[in-house]
């Protein structure tokens, strides 16, 4: 009978073996997600009817505030269909990096009782922010047959967008909720940070609103490729490929320091918690 | 097979015990000079150099007073937390029980409970499908399978939750005193199912407190003390020589061994007596019952204004304190001070006391640290597990809560 060989020691685990523990986790990563899916709306009279209510709002108040007072322009795009094309990406990336922020810090007692790769928990966490999108995804197309919008063939780009942008959100994510762990004050920075972020990122205004000689500066914010780049897709706009490449390569980078980071602190997780 | 090989592990008790260090202190000692912040933080050995082997189907009690290092070392067997030095190795799956009900979420039913609980444990969904019924049935809630667990009785909570543990069915099983929580029956009950574990050929790492189902049910017995395993053994033997040393190792004698301050050399305690029993270091007192602690003292010179403490900690965490400041104007000869806990302060837990004394007239300080230990134990706890909600019931009127 062959049996599994187990070696603890000092030495930090590393970020393959890491990766592979969690992969052979990844029912459980599907558990806890569920679990946060399936709570969340508990003892709520609206129950799921918030996750369509909630984008709707935020929408209906940026169109009378930034496109009807501010005029802010949207490419010839009705601006309700403009915002909410914006705000779908960029509400999977803020929601998942905040609930991936808390995620660790907030699920002490299993840390400190149980064994399991942490990774999970943060993973687990962006599953709410998921449906969002896919329920958000859904409205933005009726959205765009009440504004008689066409969809174009870019359309099946769509999921390639939102997987870059759950991997810079991943990256980010892993690297909060490592930190959140030893230093709470994370708790109060990151949601201070996605609000003023959200306004250096084209959600309520197009790229085409910034002065052509500054929008290099636009373009060094990771999420910038993905939520211009999503909207193209969706409205059938003209891609502009420049600011997702840029997006990629600092994706990329982002999740290999979160993986880095993560990796080297998970060890200390259940003294610290 | 388990080999550990040399296994130290430190805690920092600057980051672990209080949470004082925010973001800012940590800033401003990255800009100030390096020499003065590091050596600020306290530390401590949990463990200092454990070598153990544990032969496949063994089952080993590991024993000693609180803070001697066995939860730590069930820890590091479980991954849960890194050795600092040393290493283990081992063979077969491992699955610790370390906290009944760990993962629950209140809002979910039983049946969604189980699939997460069980996927925590390291079962897989077939695994939990083939073995439902199994864990249904042994808890014994059928009729409330999908009710959410937030309303289920206390009684069934901890039973549904011992009982996915129980059918995780690893190679070796870790468990941490969790038979301390719910009623007579469901201890037996427990005991009965590690039982069966270890009879199936498994292997079984147990800690108690209580020495009965240790010899019940270990057939080697590690006794630990200050992170250090002192005598490993067959069971029968280890248990009664750390019994011995209970009833040599007296209150008396280990707080005038122990105490720290310039007060120190004028006050000496005398006797101690937990609730009848003089000078015992471990004592068994039942939960329901108030419980009465005196402390006799020979005070050398005239000592001003004299105040006598006597703290209930769980590790470094104080959690009680009780004050004797009603001395009369001041302290001499010979005096006996005495405290008394209300009945279900405490309920189910493992507590050491420490008494401080302080002279207010000019400041000064005494103090020894773990100088007793007391056992409330209580049958009917409702409250699963050792959080302070269960440690910390109902105080009494003299008490003042430190830091």
């Amino acid at each position: 009978m062959t049996k599994v060989v187990t070696v603890i020691d000092s030495d930090n685990q590393g970020i393959l073996s890491s990766l592979r523990e969690a992969w052979e986790f990844r029912e459980l990563v599907i558990i806890l997600a569920m679990r946060d899916i399936k709570v969340r709306y508990k003892q709520t009279a609206l129950g799921v009817a918030w996750s369509v209510l909630q984008p709707l709002f935020m929408m209906l108040i940026f169109s009378i505030l930034f496109g009807r007072l501010a005029k802010i322009p949207s490419d010839g795009i009705p601006y309700p269909v403009f915002v909410f094309s914006g705000l779908l990406i960029w509400n999977f990336f803020s929601a998942g990096i905040a609930s991936c922020s808390n995620s660790l810090a907030g699920s002490a007692a299993m840390v400190s009782k149980v064994y399991f790769p942490r990774m999970v928990i943060p993973i687990a966490s962006i599953g709410v922010s998921l449906v969002d999108f896919l329920i958000s995804s859904a409205l933005l197309l009726i959205l765009m047959t009440i504004y008689a919008v066409n969809p174009s063939w870019q359309i099946i780009l769509v999921p390639f967008f939102a997987v870059g942008t759950f991997t810079s959100m991943l990256g980010i994510g892993l690297w909060l909720s490592a930190i959140t762990v030893t230093y709470r004050d994370f708790r109060f920075i990151v949601p201070f940070m996605l609000q003023i972020w959200m306004y250096i990122t084209p959600v309520i205004y197009p790229v085409s609103f910034i002065p052509s000689d500054y929008r290099w500066l636009l373009y060094l914010n990771p999420v910038v490729g993905w939520v211009d780049g999503a909207r193209s897709a969706f409205l059938g706009t003209p891609i502009s490929w420049l600011p997702i490449f840029i997006s990629l390569l600092m994706s990329l980078l982002l999740i290999m320091v979160g993986l880095r980071h993560f990796t080297k602190a998970e060890q200390r997780f259940a003294d610290v918690i | 097979m388990i080999k550990i090989d040399g296994v130290w592990k430190q805690y920092k008790l600057g980051n672990t015990v209080d949470f004082t260090k925010t973001f800012r202190e940590v800033i401003a000692e990255r800009f100030s000079s390096p020499k003065t912040s590091s050596n600020k933080s306290e530390s401590f050995w949990a463990l200092q150099d454990i070598n153990l082997s544990i032969q496949s189907g063994r089952t080993l009690g590991l024993i000693g007073h609180n803070g001697a290092g066995k939860s730590t070392l069930l820890k590091v067997l479980s991954r849960i937390t890194k050795p600092t030095k040393g290493k283990i190795t081992i063979h077969g799956s491992l699955s610790s029980l370390l906290e009944v009900g760990t993962g629950f979420h209140p809002e979910l039913s039983g049946r969604e409970n189980i699939y997460l609980c069980g996927s925590i444990m390291g079962m897989s969904r077939r695994d939990i499908d083939l073995r439902f019924e199994q864990i249904v049935d042994y808890a014994g809630v059928e009729k409330f399978i999908d009710t959410p667990v937030k309303r289920y009785s206390s009684g069934m909570y901890v039973r549904l939750a011992f009982s996915i543990a129980a059918h995780v069915e690893p190679d070796i099983l870790v468990v941490d005193e969790v038979l301390a929580v719910g009623d007579k029956e469901f201890r037996e009950k427990c005991l009965g199912k590690m039982d069966d574990v270890a009879q199936s050929g498994r292997t079984v790492i147990f800690v108690s407190h209580n020495m009965a189902s240790i010899s019940s049910l270990c057939q080697d017995v590690a006794w630990m003390n200050h992170g250090e395993i002192i005598e490993i053994g067959q069971s029968n033997k280890v248990i009664s020589s750390y019994e011995n040393s209970l009833h040599k190792d007296t209150v008396k004698n280990r707080a005038n061994n122990i105490f720290k301050g310039p007060l120190a050399e004028k006050l000496k305690l005398t006797s101690m007596t937990i609730q009848g029993k003089v000078d015992v270091y471990s004592t068994r007192v039942n939960a329901d019952e108030e419980l009465e602690i005196s402390a006799s003292w020979a005070v050398k010179e005239r000592l001003l204004r004299l105040s006598i403490y006597l703290v209930f900690h769980v590790g470094e965490t104080r959690i009680m304190t009780l004050v004797d400041d009603k001395l009369g104007k001041d302290a001499n000869g010979e005096f006996t001070t005495i405290f008394r806990v209300p009945a279900n302060t405490f309920r189910n837990a493992d507590i050491s006391i420490s008494v401080d004394a302080l002279e207010r007239e000019r400041g000064m300080w005494c103090w020894a640290k773990g100088i007793g230990n007391i056992i409330f134990s209580s049958d009917d706890n409702p409250h699963p597990g050792y959080s302070e909600d269960s440690l910390f019931h109902r105080g009494s009127g003299e008490r003042i809560i430190l830091d």
